[in-house]
């Protein structure tokens, strides 16, 4: 009994933290724009094939199973941010003063071009994500199974947010950007440049989108165009939980949701592992809207 | 002049709001912006600040006409602009709002005692979330956070919008004292007794159009102006 409990939290933390990386691209774009980029889910799907790629032309140049992985890992964040940033600049950018509908839309479209254009560069079949690292088991005790994979992913999610944090808490960047995400006008007018602000915001978020692709990938070695669909659902989901725009927020709802899914699974069935996920958003909707940490903001005249 | 203001109009979709406008502020004054409640006066603020588009006329700041410029380099050629209800960022400390109002500049450890030595009470607060601080305490805040990009023109919003008159005196008492230390004020009050008193010249906002202009001296004794703005009948 005890031992199934611990293993789900061990599953449930290292599945929820990849949501939890994602859900924070979500929430921090949202903070500083107040629109969901629906992009982003596919931002992630982008930065696991440029993993994907990278990992096959450097596996053989690069011995050290570890620097292979911190070098995809770069890589992936380095591409994704490239991405986001030219989305960005594209496709919202030319939007800001105009209503958020259509930016949303814009969103929706990019999402669609990217998801359609992965199926035509990498093929609809689904690809296996090389294993960078082997999978050993760490602890195998009493039915309790814990793999290095599991580890690494949690430390690193770990690490990212330790980082995040620090940013956000501790730099002029990241006070600017809590700035900007209370109140974009007054923001400006203490000088604060908001577009840098923003290019800022979806550097982060883009990056930490990265990694998360490359800690499913070592996760979950199957990875195809679509694959940003049902995870940036869910790490919607875990941003709404935690109340969309607040970044602590995203991060617990994330492990939370990683957390329900785990036990939904062992517990009830299979089949309800996606379910979990709406299940939760609708109770949020209907007695938490502005989720577990936000406050609704006061609307602006 | 240290801004003028020539002919500045400004429409809210089809609706005007300021009409065919201009003013003046010398360098070192401290001009009075009064008016009613709707009169326009943010409005004017807010269009010297790059916050809302000119219909049409021209915005001088320091010699430069500044009316197409980003609010942000505005703040950069040395105004700095206390919005209406203080615009305070409450979710940051009050120590993170002071980094925010120095966002241009390096701060400097002296900058922060100046504003402690105005404002005592901040250097108290400092670590607080600064949505938790009272109406006068967060006006404090505001002004400190814009003397902080060591302005050269500062911009008020109604700085007693909901203070108690203790409050709003040693508030006003302070913008003199900050106007003697050399920087310019431009003062919009609905509180037009306190405004003209700390003021050298002042300027009557009737709905979107100026109706009386002079030194604040002899607008307190105008019998129109006291009937209108000073609760004489
Ligand atoms: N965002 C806005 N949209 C439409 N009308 C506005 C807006 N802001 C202000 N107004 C109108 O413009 C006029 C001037 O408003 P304002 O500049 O706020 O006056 P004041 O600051 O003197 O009280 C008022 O009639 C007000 O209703
Ligand atoms: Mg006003």
């Amino acid at each position: 009994m005890l031992q199934a409990f611990l293993q789900n939290i061990i599953n449930g933390l290292a599945q929820g933290s990849v949501y939890a990386l994602v859900a924070l691209g979500y929430t921090m774009v949202y903070g500083v724009l107040q629109f969901i980029n629906f992009a982003h889910s596919d931002i992630f799907m982008l930065g696991a094939f440029s993993g994907f790629y990278l990992a096959k032309w450097l596996t053989p140049i690069v011995p050290n199973p570890l620097v292979l992985l911190l070098a995809t890992i770069l890589g992936s964040m380095v591409f994704c941010v490239t991405v986001g940033l030219t989305i960005e600049r594209i496709a919202y950018r030319p939007l800001r003063s105009a209503p958020r509908i259509n930016v949303l839309i814009t969103a929706i479209g990019v999402s669609l071009f990217l998801e359609n254009l992965g199926q035509i560069i990498f093929g609809a079949d689904p690809q296996v994500f090389p294993a960078l690292i082997a999978t050993k088991s760490i602890l195998n005790t009493g039915g309790l199974v814990l793999n290095n994979i599991q580890v690494l992913v949690v430390l690193v999610s770990l690490v990212l947010m330790v980082v995040l944090h620090w940013i956000v808490h501790h730099t002029k960047l990241g006070t600017a950007m809590r700035a900007v995400s209370f109140d974009i006008e007054v923001a400006n007018l203490m000088g604060i440049p908001t577009d840098t602000i923003i290019i800022f915001t979806f550097t982060i978020g883009s990056a930490l989108a990265g990694a998360a692709a490359i800690l499913y990938g070592l996760s979950y070695p199957k990875i195809e165009p679509l694959l940003g669909t049902m995870i940036g659902l869910k790490a919607f989901v875990a941003a709404v939980f935690g109340g969309i725009g607040n970044i602590l927020g995203a991060a617990v709802g994330g492990i939370v949701l990683g957390l329900a899914e785990s036990f939904t699974v062992y517990y009830i069935s299979s089949s309800f592992r996606d379910a979990i996920a709406f299940g939760i958003l609708i109770l949020i909707l209907l007695f938490k809207p502005a989720g577990l940490f936000g406050t609704f903001r006061r609307e602006k005249v | 002049m240290i801004l003028s203001i020539k002919n500045l109009s400004v429409n809210y979709g089809l609706i005007p709001a300021i009409r065919n406008l201009s003013m003046e502020v010398g360098q070192g004054e401290t001009v009075a912006l009064i008016g009613a409640n709707g009169a326009g006066k943010t409005t004017i603020l807010r269009a010297v600040s790059g916050l809302i588009k000119l219909a049409s006329g021209s915005v001088v700041f320091d010699g430069q006409d500044i009316a197409r410029l980003k609010s942000h380099l505005i703040v950069r050629r040395g105004m700095s602009h206390v919005p209406e209800r203080r615009g305070i960022f409450a979710n940051l400390t009050v120590y993170e709002n002071l980094l925010m109002g120095a966002y241009i500049r390096k701060l400097l450890p002296g900058d922060l005692d100046e504003v402690y030595s105005l404002f005592p009470i901040l250097l108290e607060r400092k670590k607080q979330i600064a949505g938790t601080l009272s109406g006068g305490e967060q006006q404090m805040l505001a002004i400190s956070r814009a003397l902080l990009s060591k302005p050269k023109l500062m911009l008020l919003d109604e700085p007693s919008l909901g203070l108690a008159p203790q409050i709003t005196k040693s508030i006003f008492s302070i913008i003199q004292k900050i106007n003697k230390a050399g920087t310019t004020v431009l003062l919009v009050e609905q509180n037009a007794q306190a405004a003209l008193k700390i003021s050298h010249r002042g300027y009557v906002l009737e709905v979107g159009e100026i109706t009386h202009t002079d030194t604040s001296e002899a607008l307190l004794t105008n019998d129109a102006v006291r009937k209108a703005y000073l609760g004489d009948h």
